[in-house]
C-alpha cells in the first residue's frame, strides 16, 4: 500500500540534523564569514601592509626611538589639540614605522566627529605629510565591524556571524563519523567528493584554531554582546571603573583643576615603562587633561613577548612626572580573558608564528569557501534542469563568484587605488576604500550577468592578473622596484611583492582548473542528446 | 487551505528549531552570565567569568536545540536549564544590588 501523501514526513537522524544545521548555518553567513575570515588573514600583516601602502617612508632599518618619539608627539599635539581633555598616543614597533594618536574634541563643530585621529612621523613628530591612507587598518576594521554601517551594527552582525561559525564548527564535526579518517581520504577530480574531501582536510588540519580564532573572536567584543551581567553588577560608577581596568588601560579623564600647568616630560615616563618591560614594550601613552593641574599620564605595556593583554600600566602624575601607581595584574578571570584576546590577535609571537597564523587562517579561508562551492556543486546535480537553476540555485552560485574571486579582486583593487589615486586628493583614505567597494560592486554586476562557469575563469583570472601586476604597478610608481627592496635588505617590501606573485600564481591556478573543470551535466546533456537522436531515427 | 495548513504543519517544528537556538540560545548564554555573578570571586572577575561562559552556553544550546528529538523537547530543554539560572541570576542580582559596597 503506497502511504498517505500527507504522512508525517520521516523523522530525521541525529546526524542528518546536524548535518542540516551545518549546511544552512554555513550557507546563511557564509560569504560574511569569507570576507571576514580573509580581511582577519591578511590583518597578521597589517602593519606591514601599512607600510608598504606608504612608500614615501622610507624602509625602517631601526626602530625609532619610543620614547622620543612619544615627547615628540605630545608637543605636536600640545599644539593642535591643547584643549582636548584627552590623547592616546600609540607608539612606533618594530613593525610599524608611524606613531599614531587619537584626541577627544570637547566641544565639536555640529557635524563634525567628536574625536580626532592622526598618522605622525616618529622623527619628527609632525603629522605625516605623506598620502592620506587607512593602510592595513581597513582591512582589521572591515574584518570586526565592515564599513559604511554604523560600527556597532557591524560589531553585532560580525558578532552574529562568529555564532553562526562556532554552531557550523560543532556541527560540522558531529556530522563526521570517520573525521579522523577522512582527514587522509582526498579524491582528486571526482567533482562533488573532492570538493567534499578539501573541505575536510582544509577544516580538520585548522580545527583547534578554527574553533579557538572564532570563540576568541566573540571574547574581544563580549562587554558589547554580552553586557547583562556588567548591567547587573557595576551599578555604580566606582565599580564601572574597577571593572574597566581589569579589561583595559584606557581611563576617562578625571575632574580638571583648572589651574593650567606644563604637562611633564612624556619621554622619561616611557623610559621608566621600557626599565621594566624591555626597550620597544611600551605600547601607548595616554594623557588626560593635559595641560591642567590635574593631568595624568598613563603607560601602557605592549603584547609582545607575554601571552595575555590584560592591562599593565604606570599611572604618572603628569604635572611632577611621579609615578602614581603600578598595575601589573588583574584577577584570573580577567587573566584568562588577557589570554584569549593575545591569542586572537597572535601579537605575542615573532614573524615563524605570524606566518603560521597566516597560513591556518587562511586554510580556515578556504575552509569556509569550499563549503560555500560544495553547496552549489552537491545540488547542481539534482536539478531537474542544470541549464536553468532555480533562483536560490543562481543566487547562491552567483554570491559564492562575487564573494570569492570578487574580494580578491576588491582587496587588490584597494591596493591599485593607494597607487594610481592622486596623492595629494581631499579624502584620498576614504576614497581608497570607495574603490575597493565600487570594485567589488563591479564584480558582483559582473558576475549576475555572465555564465557561471565563464565568470570564475575570468574573474580568478582577472584577480591574477592585477596580483601578478601590482607589483609592477609598485616599481612604475615608487622608488622601490622588486630588485631594489632585495639589494637593499627590505623584506617588507621585497616580501609584499613575493607575496603578491604567489596569491597570483594561486589565483591562476583554480582559474586553470576552473577551465579544465567538465561538470557532469554535459556528459548528462551529451546523453540526453544521443537518446534524442536515438528517438528522432 | 489544507495545503497551506500542510506547509504550516511542516515548518512549525522547523521555524520553531530556530527560534529556540537563536533566541532562546541567546537568552540561556545571558541568563548564565548573569548567573555566573553568584561564584564567590568578586564582581569584576565574576562578570568576565560570565561572559566568557555565556558563548560555550549559547553554542551548546543552539546544538542541543537541534539534537533534541522534537521541537517540544527542544524548547523544553531550553526551560529547564533556564530555571536554575534564572533563580540564581535573581538572587546573585538582589545581593549586589542591596550589598553596594565596595568592591573585591
Amino acid at each position: 500500500m503506497k502511504p498517505a501523501a500527507n504522512a508525517k514526513p520521516p523523522r530525521r537522524g541525529v546526524r542528518q540534523r546536524m548535518s542540516d544545521l551545518h549546511t544552512w548555518a554555513g550557507l546563511l553567513v557564509g560569504w560574511i564569514l569569507y570576507a571576514m575570515f580573509l580581511t582577519g588573514t591578511v590583518s597578521y600583516f597589517k602593519d606591514e601592509i601599512s607600510q608598504w601602502m606608504r612608500p614615501e617612508l622610507a624602509y625602517q632599518r631601526v626602530m625609532p626611538d619610543p620614547a622620543t618619539a612619544a615627547q615628540r608627539v605630545a608637543a605636536t599635539l600640545g599644539a593642535v589639540a591643547a584643549d582636548s581633555p584627552q590623547w592616546l598616543i600609540t607608539l612606533p614597533t618594530t613593525r610599524s614605522n608611524v606613531a599614531s594618536a587619537f584626541w577627544r574634541v570637547p566641544h565639536p563643530q555640529p557635524g563634525k566627529l567628536p574625536y580626532g585621529l592622526a598618522t605622525f612621523d616618529p622623527s619628527t613628530g609632525e603629522k605625516l605629510a605623506v598620502r592620506d591612507t587607512l593602510g592595513g587598518e581597513f582591512f582589521l576594521r572591515f574584518h570586526y565591524q565592515f564599513y559604511y554601517l554604523p560600527a556597532v551594527w557591524g560589531r553585532w552582525l560580525a558578532g552574529a556571524c562568529a555564532m553562526f561559525m562556532v554552531v557550523a564548527i560543532v556541527s560540522g564535526v558531529i556530522t563526521h563519523k570517520k573525521i579522523f579518517v577522512d582527514f587522509f581520504t582526498f579524491r582528486w577530480g571526482k567533482g562533488q567528493r573532492s570538493w567534499l574531501d578539501a573541505h575536510n582536510a582544509l577544516s580538520v588540519f585548522g580545527l583547534p584554531f578554527h574553533l579557538m580564532i572564532t570563540y576568541t573572536g566573540l571574547v574581544t567584543l563580549m562587554t558589547l554582546y554580552m553586557p547583562w551581567g556588567a548591567h547587573a553588577a557595576l551599578t555604580t560608577p566606582a565599580r564601572q571603573h574597577a571593572f574597566d581596568l581589569q579589561l583595559s588601560s584606557f581611563m576617562p579623564p578625571g575632574a580638571r583643576a583648572d589651574v593650567p600647568a606644563a604637562l611633564a616630560p612624556v619621554d622619561a615616563m616611557v623610559r621608566v615603562g621600557e626599565a621594566r618591560w624591555g626597550r620597544g614594550n611600551v605600547a601607548s601613552v595616554l594623557v588626560t587633561n593635559p595641560g591642567d593641574a590635574q593631568a595624568r599620564v598613563v603607560v601602557t605595556r605592549g603584547a609582545v613577548a607575554r601571552v595575555s593583554t590584560s592591562p599593565q600600566y604606570l599611572l604618572f602624575d603628569g604635572v611632577s612626572g611621579r609615578l602614581l601607581d603600578v598595575r601589573e595584574r588583574v584577577g584570573a578571570a580577567a587573566q584568562t580573558r588577557g589570554v584569549l584576546y593575545a591569542l586572537h590577535m597572535g601579537r605575542f609571537g615573532d614573524l615563524t608564528l605570524r606566518w603560521l597564523y597566516f597560513v591556518v587562517s587562511l586554510a580556515g579561508t578556504a575552509m569556509v569557501g569550499t563549503g560555500l562551492v560544495m553547496w552549489t556543486v552537491k545540488r547542481r546535480q539534482k536539478l531537474p534542469d542544470p541549464e536553468r537553476p532555480h533562483f536560490g540555485f543562481r543566487v547562491v552560485e552567483r554570491l559564492n563568484i562575487a564573494s570569492i574571486a570578487g574580494l580578491s579582486i576588491a582587496m587588490t583593487g584597494f591596493l591599485w587605488g593607494n597607487r594610481l589615486l592622486p596623492a595629494a586628493v581631499a579624502g584620498r583614505a576614504r576614497i581608497e576604500v570607495d574603490v575597493f567597494f565600487a570594485v567589488w560592486v563591479g564584480v558582483l554586476l559582473y558576475a549576475l550577468v555572465r555564465p557561471a562557469r565563464r565568470a570564475w575563469i575570468e574573474l580568478l583570472g582577472l584577480a591574477a592578473a592585477l596580483l601578478a601586476l601590482l607589483p609592477v604597478l609598485n616599481a612604475l610608481t615608487t622608488g622601490r622596484p622588486f630588485w631594489r627592496s632585495v639589494a637593499a635588505g627590505d623584506w617588507v617590501y621585497a616580501g609584499f611583492d613575493l607575496m603578491m606573485w604567489a596569491l597570483a600564481a594561486l589565483h591562476a591556478a583554480l582559474a586553470l582548473r576552473a577551465a579544465r573543470h567538465r561538470p557532469r551535466e554535459r556528459i548528462a546533456d551529451g546523453r540526453r542528446a544521443r537518446a534524442l537522436r536515438v528517438e528522432d531515427a | 487551505m489544507s495545503a497551506a495548513l500542510e506547509r504550516v504543519r511542516r515548518a512549525g517544528p522547523v521555524a520553531a528549531r530556530i527560534v529556540g537556538a537563536v533566541f532562546g540560545g541567546y537568552a540561556l548564554g545571558a541568563l548564565a552570565s548573569v548567573a555566573a555573578l553568584a561564584l564567590p570571586i568578586g564582581a569584576p572577575q565574576a562578570v568576565i567569568a560570565g561572559m566568557l561562559a555565556s558563548f560555550v552556553v549559547y553554542a551548546c544550546a543552539v546544538i542541543g536545540v537541534f539534537l533534541a528529538r522534537s521541537a517540544t523537547r527542544a524548547w523544553a530543554g531550553l526551560l529547564i536549564v533556564a530555571v536554575p539560572l534564572a533563580l540564581a541570576a535573581w538572587s546573585a542580582t538582589a545581593a549586589m544590588q542591596s550589598a553596594g559596597g565596595p568592591l573585591r
